[in-house]
């Protein structure tokens, strides 16, 4: 590999937690394997991105987690590839100041993706939101790359899920509006109903109470192992976030959902952001056209007839569509062969 | 006087006159259908289109004078003078009347150049006819749709008949004109000359515009993040045939320039462009079709032209192109999902079951489509011609 020397820019980086940090060390990880030289400069605000002292930074390539490592530092865009998650790429925000600086930078936002070397989007959803906001996509620049990561053996059998005993669902996210955890809630208890069934729940948040037929299970503070624990004892991971693109958050792929596709465990998703893109409608789980009772009792049946496959589907489909091989390949293909 | 007057939507033949050309001769009722085509100055009708209508024991095609600035406001990335459009729109709804189509008892347009000027005509002059207005696409949900909609509700005295290439397109009709007949007609494939079915895969294809939706890009991709594991597999060659035949405005208009810049940045020695050729050509060619659209197609052509071959296809299935993979869904791909479609070509090639069941499979969906396709035609002609 020559030596080529990649600077990459993170705002997440271990041992700080969540899914950023995680994709960040992943593509560090691929990177060395390939034999590049990795630099990576973890930012904590804009102020240490518009702090950072270029003139010693020598690099064939810059890596930007969050597009803001590149927009803030002016380094070579023929040699940048960004990286687009989700609504990071929004010019809005809840924050009336955040929002006015957002909206002020749009042109030049615009014009630091149109010029990079690469930019890639974890979904069309995303790509399409950001084409949406006035950039003119360039399918030789632009490219949707679903996320990826470190796989799982695992050589547990398969969840079984049949017509009798509790129903066990989890749901690992952050209780924020848009991840809609209401939704979750409602579905469980609504599920219940339906099937006249118990439904245990194992969410993030202390905010719901059990009735007579759904017991919550409050998953706070839990290590790694136990939240893995979690999805392979449940049938299956709630997704159900909304678009609130307007407020400045929508879900661009659902990590989670792979996360729990290496314990065999089948996801349930809404029809918003890029969930569809990465829950495949009755091959690794379902997608809800809405939470309307018929949308439940669809899902039920089919769930009844197609666990098995769904749950196949599920492991496979994240250890082989989804593992860092992939990474390998796309790194490999840009940065050695592509140059 | 004929039964019914057939246009043509281009002076090209692409799929949706390929298409239609074809069901004329299923019908095989020259006496009943004469068959027209736009005249554009300074630009012939094809040989191809010719020879094709021709080869489906067909009369020959007359032209039909359309005006220019109408064609190309739908078929160049050129701006075009909107007062021209509008005089050209209203030179053509008088030229309908004047060339004598509102005469006919049927008009059978093969899309909206032809359908909505047409359409405009039969409302001005009060035509009592039927108008089979045969969209080729999903149809958009505009303005444009809904003054059609009105249009007709309030001012139209003829009978307006929607007809659509797949039960996916038919629905999305309903969904907006709500109050007039829509109607499933499949596109048949002529097989006269069946090739052998291929005992080994080493070249795969790829038909289709030179579009964004068709998914040429993610195929560029995917061929230079799998080279290794293709070739290793045998796979000697990606050949890709088509290109743009509608220098339209739009997403599209420089696609050919973004899929050269991707091709540098993702190199493959697999792909090989062949252009435009014949059906024929492709399907001698090829041992294995890669279909990935990556919106909702209203049919799907290549896919049953596959299938009526023996070659197996691998298709996203979106739309009305998952009608066609209804016993095929083992070979369903995923947009973006580059590995597995390097696992489902993999199971292909190493799987010799597996592909005879999926060629099995896909030849009686050919042979379904094909039944279905003349009975709906000849169900059509009963009640209409």
């Amino acid at each position: 590999m020559q030596n080529y020397k990649v600077y990459l820019t993170t705002p997440d980086y271990p041992p700080k937690l969540g899914g950023l940090s995680t994709f960040s060390k992943n593509v560090v990880k691929v990177l060395e394997e390939l034999g590049f030289l990795v630099e990576v400069f973890n930012w904590k605000s804009p102020k240490d991105l518009l702090n950072l002292s270029k003139e010693n930074i020598q690099a064939d390539f810059f890596f930007h987690i969050h597009y803001m490592g590149g927009f803030l530092t002016n380094f070579p865009l023929d040699k940048t590839i960004n990286f687009c998650h989700g609504s990071e790429i929004l010019f809005t925000s809840p924050n009336p100041i955040k929002k006015l600086i957002k909206k002020l930078g749009k042109a030049k936002t615009l014009s630091y993706f149109s010029n990079s070397r690469a930019n890639f989007f974890v979904s069309d959803f995303t790509r399409e939101k950001l084409k949406e906001k006035g950039l003119q996509l360039n399918y030789g620049r632009d490219f949707v790359y679903n996320c990826s990561i470190e796989g799982i053996e695992n050589s547990a059998l398969a969840s079984t899920f049949d017509s009798e005993g509790v129903i066990k669902l989890c749901s690992v996210a952050r209780d924020v509006p848009h991840k809609n955890f209401d939704g979750i809630y409602n579905f469980s208890k609504s599920l219940g109903r339906l099937t006249n069934r118990k439904v245990q729940l194992s969410i993030t948040s202390s905010r719901f109470k059990s009735t007579e037929k759904l017991e919550v299970i409050p998953l706070l503070n839990k290590s790694d192992s136990e939240l893995q624990q979690v999805y392979q004892d449940s049938h299956f991971n709630l997704l159900l976030s909304l678009d609130h693109s307007e407020k400045g958050f929508f879900e661009g792929f659902g990590l989670t959902t792979l996360e729990a596709g290496h314990f065999k465990t089948p996801s349930i998703v809404s029809c918003y952001g890029g969930l569809p893109e990465n829950i495949h409608h009755r091959f690794n789980g379902f997608v809800l056209e809405n939470f309307l009772d018929s949308s439940i009792l669809k899902f039920y049946d089919h769930a009844l007839n197609e666990y098995s496959e769904w749950s196949k589907n599920a492991y496979s489909h994240s250890i082989n569509s989804h593992g860092l091989n992939l990474y390998k390949k796309l790194f490999k293909a840009i940065l050695v062969e592509g140059i | 006087m004929k039964t019914c007057a057939c246009l043509l939507n281009t002076t090209e033949l692409g799929g949706a006159e390929r298409s239609f050309i074809t069901q004329l001769g299923i019908l095989n009722s020259p006496e009943k259908f004469d068959i027209y085509f736009p005249k554009i100055e300074g630009l012939k009708a094809s040989e191809e289109t010719l020879s094709f209508v021709k080869s489906n024991g067909l009369d020959q095609p007359k032209g039909f004078k359309y005006n220019s600035d109408l064609y190309k406001t739908s078929r160049s990335s050129k701006k075009v003078n909107l007062i021209n459009v509008l005089l050209g729109m209203l030179e053509q709804v008088l030229t309908y009347k004047v060339e004598g189509f509102l005469k006919y008892k049927n008009i059978w347009c093969n899309g909206n150049k032809v359908f909505i000027p047409l359409f405009l005509s039969a409302i001005v002059f009060g035509y009592e006819g039927r108008i089979l207005w045969h969209l080729r696409d999903y149809p958009e949900v505009g303005r444009l749709n809904k003054l059609i909609k009105f249009l007709y509700r309030y001012f139209a005295k003829f009978n307006l008949v929607l007809i659509g290439n797949s039960d996916s397109t038919v629905s999305a009709f309903k969904d907006i004109f709500t109050d007039i007949k829509a109607l499933r007609i499949y596109n048949p494939v002529i097989n006269e000359n069946k090739i052998s079915p291929k005992d080994s895969i080493k070249v795969l294809g790829f038909a289709g515009m030179s579009v964004p939706w068709k998914g040429l890009h993610e195929l560029y991709l995917w061929a230079s993040l799998y080279e290794k594991e293709l070739k290793d597999l045998g796979v000697e060659k990606i050949l890709v045939f088509g290109k743009n035949i509608y220098h339209t405005k739009g997403e599209h208009s420089d696609y050919e320039a973004q899929l050269n810049r991707l091709k540098k940045l993702f190199k493959s020695s697999l792909i090989e462009h062949k252009g435009l050729v014949s059906p024929q050509e492709i399907y001698s060619s090829i041992d294995l079709m890669l279909h990935l659209s990556n919106r909702a197609e209203p049919f799907g052509r290549v896919i049953l032209e596959s299938f009526s071959q023996s070659i197996p296809c691998i298709s996203t299935g979106l739309g009305g192109a998952g009608e066609l993979m209804t016993n095929n869904t083992g070979l369903l791909h995923f947009n973006n999902d580059y590995d597995g479609l390097y696992q489902k070509v993999r199971l292909l090639i190493e799987d010799a079951s597996f592909k005879n069941k999926e060629v099995q499979a896909g030849y009686k969906t050919y042979q379904f489509i094909q039944e279905s396709a003349e009975s709906d035609l000849f169900k059509l002609e009963s009640l209409y011609f």
